[in-house]
């Protein structure tokens, strides 16, 4: 049974539309993750299933429990969802065990102890229960937002751009730290963020969102090689597009006439933009196709290549940094698939 | 040590230290005096009345502005009501009225030939005697009258601290299942607690300072008891040694409040995603909730004010004379040059701190800082006593070797009344410019000097044109603050030198209630100045968002 339903959710201040009839479902223990710009609504998206905004249409459910509809919001606290806040949020003037326990202090002493004992141990942080949030280190107080969040056993868990303010190395091994948490205690989760890489370390399902409609519900890898809208094409991942014109054959493109079954889609002369991935390019020797190395980035195990076709048209390439090609040379390049994403030429016009 | 901008040098700022700290000092040195038989006959008959009637004002003053401050401070920052945006700020109004002042008019207003009284015998036939009404002249009744203007110090920093409560803290309390009132009482008191303890200890400051109000009412406490000893009795040794015993009260004060904010850095839980959304409140709360914040301002400021400007017109004709030009160009001045004076002392102290920051320059500081907590009937004690003795001294050496006398050059003159007024206000002074100086970022004097101004210039053009509205802000509370200053300035003042505040204190003291109006009306319309500065400066630290 999904956990979580949302039913074409709308959501507008004053005149100004937010979310546009957004809906998708969450399956126990999964993990999800909305990621979009800044100003896309995903923050708004979030606190709309806290129950902190009220919708204007459509419908919030959680295991046939109705949340929020256009006339009703059940109000937060009675919703049994836990929230890990940007910053925190933890209570200053609490003690690490009694943040922890604020939200089970109906339970019996005992029942509370052994939770956040339970718990203490889970993050890593045994021993911590006296000390105060200010004494904690960034990664360490996200923990114990964590385990605050967790301590009642919500049936769902938000979390709001919970790596924000930390720096790039604790990201990725928190990220991954917390991911194996909530698999462990199989917690069913949504978070905001606007890091693609935070969302393919952490996520099962992601939904990229831009000015308030949902654009896409896949896993990662769906998200990046198979793109529904140019936007998402270029939010996620790096992407050259080449202009292309449909024939019986195939897409005509500065590389060739490609052969995809995307073409389908299409008319024959229709004007479209072919998603080249960086690492779809390869060379190869006696290919009749030529470009010139323009300029390189190096990236360690890898160059970034900028090559120029034939027909003006540049391509962002990643190349094994074992072989150093001179700028100005001139090589003969392959595609090395042909699962292609074609959208429409207008489509891609902006960012 | 040579450092910066203007050259400070670290001996100045401790001289000034010193200097602001010499009342105080001179005060506590009169404990190590030995006790004579004045002291004797104040601990058998007196002091038990003085502490305990201090301790009951206290208690009462306490539970008064709590009560007044948090409700008014909580409703209006997180709620919207009718009225609202107008109440927030015109809660602040009674601080424009000194204690002494409102005491005055409610004795106007209450007494048996006020208005109140009189229309209730005409309503009900009464004659004298043969109904109770309360006594305002009494310890509940200078309770009332301290609450009523000293509740703004809780409101103004309760309000504040919900202000700045991060919502995300409010919010997580409700995820984890409490109401928004289980919220408030169990998340936002407790983190507002360290501010409204700060409010709390202001306003306590104040009541143990307060002399007009409790001398008028006959409730007997320390500072009446330093006048009767001075003046009564003329022992300065046992005034200045009820002098220091009072200190002690407002020592123990001070580290209470301390102690409570020892974790308060810590409670800071402001953050950039505000999003304050406030309760609409409708129907009978939202009536209640106007009427709660509507009383302090009736009640505090608009039947006060009333009642001062209905003497002030009932009495214009004889009270508007040459007379009156004199006592109000006499209390600009002093207040003028009281103010200046200050305001010099606290930008050299604040720019020694930034510039050097050594912990002698920041403890001489904060020892110059200590003025505000000190009862002016203290100050005045502790000015007067070394200044009469340096002018006896001078005029004996004088009249010994060259036989004239130069009679009181320091003691009986304006210098006595300035030097006790910076004493008192000059932190006043220093924490407006603090601020102003803290907006200044390092970064920016070394931009400035990277782009070719001299140390000099970065003064000119830099700090002196973000620093002009902070500098007349100080200026104009140190003013305010000294126009409304009594005890100190009772004592201090040169023979038949006389301000707004002594005038209304002695038309009052006269029983001529009606033409201690003129002054007293004066004295608040110079008061509602500072308080407009103080509501402007909280609209603007409102964190975006917050608003409506």
């Amino acid at each position: 049974m999904s956990v979580l339903t949302l039913d074409k959710v709308s959501l507008a201040y004053q005149d100004k539309q937010v979310l546009n009839e957004i809906s998708l479902t969450l399956e126990e223990g999964e993990i999800a993750c909305l990621l979009g710009p800044s100003g896309c609504g995903k923050t708004t998206l979030l606190r709309a299933i806290a129950g902190f905004k009220s919708l204007q249409s459509g419908e919030i459910k959680s295991s046939q429990h109705l949340l929020s509809s256009a006339n009703h919001t059940l109000p937060t606290e009675k919703r049994n969802i836990g929230m890990v806040f940007q910053d925190f949020a933890l209570f200053p003037h609490l003690s690490i065990g009694q943040n922890i326990c604020f939200g089970i202090r109906h339970q019996k002493k005992a029942e509370k102890q052994a939770r956040l004992n339970e718990l203490l141990e889970l993050v890593g942080l045994q021993g911590y229960a006296n000390r105060y949030p200010h004494e904690l280190s960034g990664g360490q107080q996200q923990r114990i937002a964590l385990a605050r969040a967790m301590a009642p056993r919500p049936r769902l868990l938000l979390l709001d751009e919970p790596f924000s303010s930390m720096d790039v190395e604790l990201r990725g091994t928190l990220a991954k730290e917390i991911r194996s948490i909530l698999k462990h205690e199989n917690i069913t989760t949504v978070m905001v963020t606007h890091d693609q890489h935070e969302a393919f370390s952490m996520a099962d399902k992601i939904g990229v969102l831009n000015d308030g409609h949902l654009l896409q519900w896949d896993d990662a890898r769906m998200l990046y090689h198979y793109p529904k809208t140019a936007f998402v094409a270029r939010f996620v991942g790096r992407s050259n597009f080449l202009e292309g014109t449909i024939t019986e054959q195939g897409v005509e493109t500065a590389m060739g006439v490609l052969s995809t079954t995307a073409a389908e889609s299409f008319s024959s002369g229709d004007k479209v933009k072919v998603l080249v991935r960086p690492e779809y390019v390869q060379l190869s020797v006696s290919s009749a196709i030529q470009a010139e190395l323009v300029s390189r980035q190096f990236r360690g195990g890898y160059y970034m290549y900028t090559l120029q076709l034939s027909s003006g048209e540049q391509l962002q390439v990643l190349l094994s940094s074992l072989a150093k090609h001179q700028l100005g040379e001139s090589v003969g390049i392959v595609l090395s698939t042909d699962r292609l994403s074609l959208f429409p030429s207008d489509s891609c016009a902006t960012t | 040590m040579h450092n910066g901008l203007i050259g400070i040098r670290s001996w100045w700022v401790v001289l000034i230290g010193l200097l602001m700290a010499l009342p105080v000092l001179v005060v506590l040195g009169f404990v190590l005096q030995p006790f004579n038989q004045n002291w004797q006959h104040l601990y058998d008959n007196l002091l038990g009345e003085y502490i305990s009637n201090s301790l009951i004002l206290m208690l009462g003053v306490t539970v008064g502005v709590l009560s007044m401050g948090i409700i008014t401070a909580w409703l209006t920052s997180t709620c919207e009501f009718p009225g609202r945006r107008l109440l927030s700020w015109s809660l602040l109004l009674p601080l424009a009225i000194p204690a002494y002042i409102i005491a005055y008019t409610y004795t106007g207003v209450l007494d048996f030939a006020g208005p109140v009284q009189s229309q209730l015998r005409e309503w009900f036939g009464w004659r004298y005697g043969q109904y109770w009404f309360p006594e305002i002249r009494s310890i509940g009744g200078a309770v009332a009258m301290l609450s009523l203007v000293l509740y703004p110090y809780v409101y103004m920093m309760a309000r504040a601290a919900f202000l700045e409560q991060s919502v995300s803290v409010l919010e997580a309390s409700r995820t984890l299942g409490n109401t928004p009132f289980q919220g408030f009482m169990r998340v936002a008191l407790p983190l507002a607690r360290p501010a409204i303890i700060t409010g709390l200890s202001l306003a306590l400051m104040e009541t143990l300072a307060d002399y007009g109000t409790v001398q008028y009412f006959g409730v007997t406490t320390f500072t009446t008891g330093i006048f009767r000893t001075w003046y009564g009795l003329d022992d300065s040794v046992s005034a200045a040694q009820l002098a220091s015993l009072l200190l002690s009260f407002v020592a123990i004060l001070i580290l209470l409040e301390r102690y409570s904010r020892r974790k308060a850095r810590f409670h800071s839980t402001s953050n950039k995603e505000q999003r304050g959304q406030r309760y609409t409140l409708k129907g009978w709360p939202a009536f209640w909730a106007t009427l709660s914040c509507s009383l302090p301002v009736i009640f505090g400021f608009l039947i006060p004010a009333s009642q001062l400007l209905y003497w002030t017109l009932t009495t214009a004709q004889h009270t508007f004379t040459s007379d009156f030009v004199v006592l109000t160009t006499n209390s600009v001045m002093l207040a003028a040059i009281a103010a200046v004076v200050a305001v010099c002392f606290a930008l050299l102290l604040s720019y020694a701190k930034r510039l050097l920051g050594t912990p002698m320059v920041k403890g001489s500081v904060a020892v110059a800082s200590m003025g505000y907590a000190v009862p002016g009937t203290v100050i005045a004690v502790g000015v007067m006593l070394p200044l009469a003795w340096i002018d006896h001294t001078i005029d004996q050496w004088l009249t010994e070797y060259f036989g004239i006398s130069s009679g009181l050059l320091l003691s009986g003159t304006l210098f006595a009344l300035i030097f006790a007024y910076t004493v008192r206000f000059l932190s006043v002074s220093i924490q407006a410019v603090d601020a102003g100086l803290g907006k200044i970022k390092p970064s920016m004097d070394d931009a400035g000097r990277s782009l070719g101004l001299s140390p000099f210039g970065v003064l000119r053009k830099i700090h002196l044109p973000i620093m002009k509205g902070t500098v007349l802000t100080a200026l104009l509370l140190v003013f305010v603050d000294v126009l409304k200053e009594l005890p100190a300035t009772l004592i201090l003042r040169p023979f038949n030198f006389n301000t707004l505040a002594v005038r209304a204190y002695e038309m009052a003291s006269d029983e001529r209630l009606a033409d201690a109006g003129a002054p007293s009306l004066m004295i608040v319309m110079a008061g509602i100045i500072p308080v407009i500065l103080l509501s402007k400066a909280i609209a603007k630290a409102r964190p975006r968002g917050a608003a409506e």
